[in-house]
């Protein structure tokens, strides 16, 4: 399989036309889940959110997750987008309103360094309703919206990125049933790439999930998934008849002796067990009960 | 159309709805499906590999720096990318290797290599002495520039200082290359042990947005002002349009200077903005020609 390799200088220079990359760094990079980050830049409320406050700017970004619990995102923006940066400081509120694929125009709308003062709700038509858990509204065409606050603040590579914690949430009722193939066909949009025109125009592109595929699970993994030890995976193992108890003994004593010799990294034992404990778990992992019962009388 | 609204405490807690089976149903409506990756890196004792799966967001395009979560039970790749130096290598999975990515989330013993479970191959990197998976078409090699403990996660900034990509992939039209990969984690489903299971999908649609004359030939950073001047330049406004609207915003810039604000000028530019931003050129001109002769 031939491969294509790139330095740092490469990567820099395939980044360098303004607004567009060269296809090769979108390919390199992958499609980004997006979101519209509403913040206010000023801290007067002007009571029920209308699309007028030109105190609200929307902006379309990438988003990045960090910690589940508590609930916790990243968002990046450019320390030249003032408008933005202005409005982001730690303890202050946002929202983050997931795009579905009827808002496009809305995104490249929010995508543009509009003014001061200039709202992008108003240019976008966005439809804007009072948040419950922030003051800083959520966007009624959104799926669903992220009420969140700035935890943290991180300047990096020219680039502001703020941690954000959401506090809570909200969802368009028609959604929730929905079967998941559905759902991601919809929402949320992944910003896929610029594309250069002959005209000289850049084309902003964005894609949506389709096709589902299941990981394995039990045997293949502990019951209550990846989550779980390898001692509970292999316990599991022996609960449901997969290994005996002879077998499920001399695994846990081929576990606890690795433990034992692990940083005795010279030591030939500790390669003949890292060569068995592998090949034991490569046999389990594809399903080969006969072989691994014949791999485990063997090696006795 | 209603709005049914949850706490930050509600949605960990996994909301069910009446008559909804699933308990996993509306909680992952709440997480959106995020790219995946295969992160590689070097146990400093054993010097051994460790391959595990995660998922990764981008940070800056230059140069190029990828954001990773690390969750604190991830003990072996957690501990491997603590110092800031660390190199990594951030591959990303096709749909052709679900399993395998699959097997490097198994909890298996430290110095048990995941990628020689998965029956991986190691892909030389030329940057760091940390190698890819030449199953992947994207192998990025990353060197650790930011680490910050945060809360269930090591948060994690990396900055690409050399990649590669399967030929074949570098070549192929986009629709082609995004179905193929990454692969995002997208939720989980639950087996007859009350157990997850995980579910990988991969991009399907690629959808052009509307772009010029709905915002700059450029893009959306260069201004309104270079917006006005393209839409001049296209013919969809005229010279004397193009020229109010720019006076408009001149005004507007110098107002916002001097710390003032014009709620009629205001709203003037926003409404001749929006109606470009929604192509209406003929409502455009007669409200810009309105406005002007107002003065």
């Amino acid at each position: 399989m031939a491969r294509r390799f790139f330095t740092e200088a490469n990567l820099e220079e395939m980044a360098s036309t303004v607004g567009v990359m060269q296809p090769l760094m979108y390919t390199l990079r992958g499609p980004m889940p997006q979101a519209f980050l509403v913040i206010r830049t000023s801290s007067v409320s002007v009571g029920a959110p209308t699309a007028a406050d030109p105190n609200v700017v929307v902006r379309t970004v990438t988003l990045t997750p960090l910690s589940w619990n508590p609930y916790t995102m990243a968002v990046t923006v450019s320390l030249e987008d003032e408008k933005v940066v202005c409005g982001l400081c730690a303890g202050t509120e946002c929202v983050l309103g997931l795009p579905s694929r009827d808002l496009l125009r809305q995104l490249t709308i929010c995508e543009q360094w509009l003014p001061k003062g200039i709202s992008e709700v108003e240019l976008a038509r966005l439809k804007i309703y009072k948040s419950l858990y922030v003051g800083v509204p959520s966007i009624g065409e959104c799926p669903v919206n992220f009420e969140c606050i700035v935890d943290h603040l991180e300047e990096y590579h020219g680039h502001l990125v703020a941690f954000v914690r959401v506090v809570g949430a909200s969802i368009n009722d028609e959604l929730i049933f929905l079967q998941r193939d559905e759902i991601v066909s919809r929402y949320p949009t992944n910003q896929a790439d610029r594309v250069l025109c002959e005209d000289g125009t850049v084309r902003p592109r964005v894609s949506l999930l389709s096709d589902l595929m299941a990981c394995p699970t039990f045997p293949v993994a502990p019951k209550q998934g990846w989550y779980a030890t390898f001692d509970i995976w292999m316990r599991d193992l022996a609960s449901e008849g997969y290994l005996n108890s002879d077998e499920h003994g001399q695994v846990a004593r081929w576990s606890a002796r690795w433990e034992e010799v692990f940083a005795d990294t010279g030591a030939p034992e500790r390669a003949q067990l890292r060569d068995k404990l592998t090949h034991l778990i490569r046999l389990i992992a594809n399903r080969q009960w006969v072989q691994l019962h014949a791999f485990l009388e063997n090696v006795r | 159309m209603g709005r049914l609204f949850y706490s930050a405490d509600e949605l960990l807690r996994r909301p069910v709805f009446p008559g909804m089976h699933d308990p996993t149903q509306l909680y992952f409506h709440f997480r959106p499906a995020r790219p995946a990756n295969l992160l590689v890196t070097r146990d400093p004792i054993s010097d051994e590999l460790n391959l595990s799966a995660g998922t990764y967001g981008l940070l800056s395009e230059k140069p190029y720096t990828i954001c990773l979560h690390i969750a604190k039970h991830s003990y072996d790749s957690a501990r491997n990318i603590q110092a800031l130096g660390s190199p990594c290598v951030v591959a990303l999975p096709g749909r052709d290797i679900v399993q395998e990515t699959w097997f490097a989330s198994l909890p298996i013993p430290r110095g048990i290599f995941e990628g020689d479970i998965g029956e991986l191959t190691l892909l030389p990197s030329r940057v760091i002495d940390v190698p890819g998976i030449a199953e992947c078409p994207v192998n990025l090699e990353c060197c650790v520039e930011f680490v910050k403990d945060w809360h269930t996660h090591y948060v994690v900034f990396t900055k690409v200082v050399g990649a590669s990509i399967d030929e074949k992939m570098a070549v192929s039209d986009r629709l082609d290359v995004i179905r193929c990969f990454p692969v995002y984690e997208v939720d989980d489903q639950t087996n007859e042990f009350g157990g997850a299971i995980e579910r990988l999908g991969v991009n399907g649609e690629l959808l052009a947005c509307p772009f010029f004359p709905v915002g700059p030939r450029d893009g959306g950073r260069v201004g309104s002002s270079a917006w006005i001047d393209d839409l001049k330049e296209a013919g969809y406004l005229g010279t004397g349009a193009a020229t109010t609207l720019s006076d408009w915003l001149k005004m507007w810039e110098r107002l916002l200077q001097a710390g003032k604000t014009d709620e009629s000028l205001r709203r003037r530019i926003t409404r001749a903005l929006e109606l470009a931003a929604w192509e209406q050129w003929h409502d455009l001109h007669d409200h810009v020609t309105r406005e002007h002769s107002c003065g």
